[in-house]
């Protein structure tokens, strides 16, 4: 085999293991403030890769951020609930507000098929070196989610 | 053999890079946090706070004036932002002669001064790309004291956990400003320190550093 049709081989193999590892990280998620100025009100909008099309339903669950800190990573115990299950567009307009001291976090997933539980990931980074997540934030969402598919 | 090696290589290590670019970029948690900023009253001497901003913050949240604006100016005397080289503040008071205003940076704490209390929401999302550069002493800093914002979902919940992320031997101390008395309070982990804190997400830290160091927080 000549080194041009090698390597015409295997880029394509590249890019396609590419393109499975960015599915299973996830969507980019933005929080935006509905206008500068005191209480704002908050909406989450997220990006799904445009390498991907395969993107056809999103997933975001909501917890408490204090709760996790305090519990070093727990997701079951910080985990207050379901805020969209295979929704298909971005975004989710008017969050709930947190009152003073409390803390939200949300996640969103993407799923490559709708209604195929547990197609995405809700992890970032993890398992991917050099990587800054050191738990794996899947199984707790799925022990502790109150979405039909966990 | 040597060129199907090396072509076997390339695939790979573009493929690598390619990866790794892709996952330093995503980010699929965000946060919606409520920061009570007191005024000059019984729970803050001066009105003083530092704050700590998300690091992708919403896309109006610029420069500090964009601040004054979120709060409501008549709420806040001006935002501070500190001067490594010189270990000393700027501020930004969106009144006339109140200063330049300035971009807000991923992983910089700030100080605010509060005219009345607000609490504060503030939305935003993580950013697994920035790194915090905490300089030791040295033409970028005076005195090796950074003031730092981690991510809201970092791991480290204490002055001890954030030292030994770091790396305890390159930090001599994390320092978080107390609202009461205007003072510090200081945690070395050498003999005769202080007590340990908490971290509030809410909060900025000055982090005093032996040796340079580029620090990624590791995170939920």
């Amino acid at each position: 085999m000549s080194l041009r049709a090698l390597r015409a081989s295997l880029l394509p193999l590249a890019f396609s293991s590419l393109a499975s590892l960015t599915l299973a990280e996830g969507p980019r998620l933005q929080i935006q403030e509905q206008g500068l100025g005191p209480g704002g009100v908050q909406d989450l909008l997220w990006t799904a890769d445009p390498e991907n099309p395969g993107y056809a339903a999103f997933d975001v669950v909501r917890g408490d951020l204090n709760a996790l800190r305090a519990g070093s990573g727990d997701f079951v115990a910080a985990l207050t609930g379901c805020l969209a299950e295979d929704v298909t567009a971005s975004p989710l307009p008017a969050l709930p507000l947190p009152a003073p001291g409390q803390k939200f976090f949300f996640l969103v997933r993407a799923q490559a098929t709708a209604d195929v539980c547990g197609a995405g990931s809700w992890n970032e980074a993890f398992g991917v070196a050099p990587s800054s997540q050191p738990v794996d934030r899947g199984p707790g969402i799925a022990a502790g989610n109150t979405c039909p598919c966990p | 053999m040597v060129h199907t090696r090396t072509a076997l290589a390339l695939a790979v290590i573009l493929a690598a890079l390619l990866c790794g670019v892709r996952a330093l970029l995503a980010s699929n948690m965000g946060f919606v946090v409520n920061c009570p900023l007191p005024a000059l009253g019984p729970g803050s001497l001066t009105g003083s706070n530092t704050l700590n901003f998300p690091y992708q913050r919403d896309a109006q949240l610029v420069h500090a004036g964009d601040v004054l604006t979120d709060l409501g100016i008549a709420n806040v005397s001006g935002v501070m932002k500190f001067l490594e080289p010189v270990d000393a503040l700027t501020v930004y008071t969106g009144r006339k002669g109140g200063g330049p205003s300035f971009p807000l940076q991923s992983g910089e704490g700030y100080f605010i001064r509060m005219l009345r209390p607000v609490d504060y929401v503030i939305g935003g999302s993580s950013d697994p790309a920035v790194v915090l550069q905490l300089d030791a002493p040295g033409p970028a800093s005076r005195s090796g004291t950074n003031l730092v914002a981690l991510p809201y979902h970092a791991t480290a919940r204490t002055a001890s956990e954030l030292m030994e992320g770091i790396g305890f031997a390159n930090v001599a101390s994390v320092q978080g400003f107390v609202t009461e008395t205007d003072g510090l309070r200081v945690y070395t982990g050498r003999k005769g320190s202080p007590p340990d804190f908490a971290l509030d997400p809410c909060a900025a830290y000055f982090i005093k550093m032996n040796t340079t160091v580029n620090y990624v927080p590791s995170h939920y």
